[in-house]
């Protein structure tokens, strides 16, 4: 309980908020005492605007070293044993119980009222008042944490069921009040009365550890969150949510880390380690591969895995060149020319901190950063759009192949070339009437057909699997029944998440098709469109996009 | 005894080596059986259109039996995988990777007996098995196959 507390009185320190009788303030001083008197709900969001996330850390030079920890470890694990020790029980002062107040807990608005009373004007009545309400409130805020994993985790199935582009800002909003331990009950995510949320058990918050372990939990739950959201966004829509849900899992993660390195935990156990860079592996991802970002755009998504990249590295020290220059006993220029090696001779080694990406831009380019409006903009163009997509192995437009007579499976240009013996320049000049007295069509790459019909989706084009609507076995069971053309024309082409593609269409369409070739060996066109119709209708809703009025 | 018929997890379809005899008849008699992964499989047992393979573990198990399993025989099949299964299974980093050689080994189950006589048979292509068989099924893996009781009214129409 002791470390919530902790936290608790960081967050309001960094707020600025303040009682007169606990300790002197700034320009905010006074403004909790007054809540306290008036308390009512309609001054909460001027109180909650006023706390605030916690504050960052002071800007600081966009390298930094960390003392390699075979250096550092005796000391650190001195210095962690010290500060466990050191937590202890710290009781709220009356700013605090009034913010717990104004924030709905009936134990703190009980504290309240009782530090209002003229018994509580009593020093050694009022400290214990403020004791006892610090340490039921203090399992409070334990619970905060406990939110943070228990919102990403159903997050995750809840967006599923529930999100779309319209709900996904109050969804990122919702992370970053988990994200900084507020508990509103307004909230989107947090009030949800039904579905996966309401059967999620609450996990015990026992150690610094699991702290850090709920912002990897976090951390990933934003990467999947974003997998599962993507459906359906249009660029833009998919570009901005993106940076609002990264934006909360690097929120949410750095808190974490401040909170891990507070408590002075000196190794990170292998599990956790595997967690964080699983998360780490996840969102650097997205940055690296997904979203071909201007370096503008990269920079919040990055931040969610350099946030990451802080949990990890929390447990060694963070020094900025020019505290490293001074250990070293070089001028910092000196310090700037030494390379990797040359550093790790030394006992360090150069990395990025999160909180320093905004200087990193001057220190590492040396120009201006592009604004978001100029990626934004390449994804509603037609040329940016052309772009990314070659990015997926995406043709605009599609590029051409062909499928042999009583066969299934296309083959490129140059295969049907050869098969065929001309050049692949004859086989392009060739007409279908030509192609079909040679057994063959030509027909549009299948993917490459999906995506020039959904160009919205090509952001995430390697998050969706593209299924032929119609088995492509019926060319080949039952040739002359429909075209390969027709197999591969949009209409009939199905986009799956690859989260749900598994299941979805590995295992439940696929054995209904089975299911369908053992009833019909002989099936009729309208017999194999009435299956297709009929699976469109069950499982429209994990089609991306959803495919109801398509249905031919 | 109690008979169950089985709607078999299918995880391909038939591979270009197999030799049919006919595509439209069915069931489907086969001399030749080559399965064409294109997902990882999930259950012991799996099928192709009405024919069967088992996995080598379930295959084991089922020989054990005593008495003996009467309406089928254990042969040799050719497992292979299609570019689709290596397209979503082969690419290591990718949360869909799995080790090819993780597969596990396959046995062809040739059903000859008669539904709800034999300890395998079919019905409508659909393999019927006894309560004993299908106990040694479920103490394997049996997630995406769908069980159905064999009503005895169609004990008639069953071969």
């Amino acid at each position: 309980m002791g470390f919530s507390l902790k936290v608790i009185d960081k967050v309001a320190r960094d707020s600025g908020g303040s009682d007169r009788s606990d300790r002197t303030g700034d320009g905010k001083a006074g403004q909790l005492g007054n809540v306290i008197e008036g308390a009512s709900q309609s001054s909460m969001n001027e109180v909650l605007d006023a706390w605030g996330p916690p504050s960052r850390k002071p800007e600081a030079p966009a390298t930094a070293l960390v003392e390699k920890p075979e250096t550092q470890a005796e000391k650190s694990l001195l210095k962690g044993h010290i500060q466990q020790n050191e937590r202890i029980e710290d009781p709220l002062n009356t700013d605090q119980i009034g913010m717990m107040a104004l924030h709905g807990h009936p134990l703190a608005q009980a504290g309240a009222d009782m530090l209002k009373t003229p018994a509580a004007q009593n020093k050694v009545i009022r400290d214990g008042i403020k004791r006892d309400i610090s340490s039921m409130l203090g399992d409070w805020f334990k619970e905060q944490f406990q939110n943070v994993t228990n919102v990403i985790s159903g997050f995750d199935k809840w967006v599923q069921a529930n999100l779309n582009a319209g709900k996904l800002k109050e969804a990122a909003e919702g992370i970053k009040r988990a994200a900084f331990g507020q508990h509103d009950d307004t909230a989107t995510i947090g009030s949800k009365p039904d579905g996966d949320m309401a059967n999620f058990h609450l996990r015990g918050v026992e150690s610094p550890q699991d702290v850090a372990e709920y912002g990897t939990s976090t951390a990933v739950g934003a990467a999947k969150t974003l997998d599962a959201a993507a459906r359906g966004l249009t660029p833009r829509g998919f570009v901005e949510g993106t940076h609002a849900i990264a934006e909360a899992g690097r929120q949410a993660v750095g808190n974490a880390g401040e909170y891990y390195e507070e408590h002075g935990l000196n190794n990170l156990p292998a599990d956790t380690a595997d967690a964080a860079k699983t998360a780490y592996d996840r969102l650097g991802q997205w940055s690296a591969d997904r979203m071909q970002m201007e370096p503008g755009e990269r920079g919040d998504v990055t931040g969610s895995a350099m946030a990451m990249m802080f949990l990890v590295a929390s447990s060694k020290e963070l020094l900025n060149p020019k505290e490293a220059a001074k250990r070293l006993k070089i001028t910092e220029a000196e310090l700037a020319e030494m390379t990797d090696e040359e550093l790790a001779k030394r006992g360090l080694t150069k990395t990025n901190h999160p909180e320093h990406l905004e200087d990193e831009k001057v220190v590492k380019s040396g120009k201006q950063e592009k604004p978001h409006e100029v990626s934004n903009e390449a994804l509603e163009n037609p040329e940016g759009l052309a772009k990314l997509a070659r990015k997926f192995g995406i043709n605009m437009p599609p590029k051409d192949t062909y499928v042999f007579a009583g066969e299934k499976d296309a083959v490129s240009t140059e295969a049907a070339a050869k098969r065929l013996g001309i050049t692949k320049a004859q086989l392009e000049g060739l007409d279908e009437s030509a192609l079909s007295a040679r057994n063959l069509e030509r027909v549009p790459n299948y993917r490459d057909a999906f995506f020039n019909a959904h160009p919205g989706l090509i952001p995430i084009a390697d998050r969706l699997i593209i299924h032929h609507g119609l088995p492509k076995w019926i060319l080949k069971e039952h040739p002359g029944l429909f075209s390969a053309k027709e197999l591969n024309e949009e209409q009939f082409l199905r986009g799956i998440t690859r989260t749900e593609n598994d299941f979805v269409h590995n295992k439940l369409i696929h054995n209904e098709w089975n299911e369908f070739r053992l009833d019909f060996p002989n099936p009729t066109r309208e017999q194999i469109l009435q299956k297709f119709q009929s699976i469109d209708k069950d499982y429209n809703k994990h089609f991306v996009p959803p495919t109801g009025e398509r249905t031919p | 005894m109690k008979f169950h018929l089985l709607r078999a997890e299918s995880a391909g379809d038939f591979g270009s080596h197999s030799i049919i005899e006919n595509p439209q008849a069915r069931p489907l008699k086969v001399t030749r059986f080559h399965y064409e992964l294109d997902m990882w499989p999930t259950d012991d047992l799996l099928q192709a259109v009405g024919v069967f393979m088992v996995s080598e573990r379930l295959a084991l198990k089922l020989k054990a039996l005593t008495p003996a399993v009467t309406g089928a025989a254990f042969d040799d099949v050719e497992v292979t995988t299609s570019n689709k299964f290596d397209e979503w299974h082969s690419r290591p980093g990718t949360e869909t990777y799995r080790d090819k050689s993780k597969l596990p080994q396959f046995v062809w189950l040739k059903v000859s007996g008669q539904a709800g006589l034999d300890d395998f048979g079919l019905f409508n292509s659909r393999l019927v098995v006894s309560d004993r068989v299908l106990g040694v099924l479920k103490s394997l893996t049996l997630q995406y196959c769908k069980i159905e009781d064999y009503p005895a009214e169609k004990l008639s129409a069953a071969g």
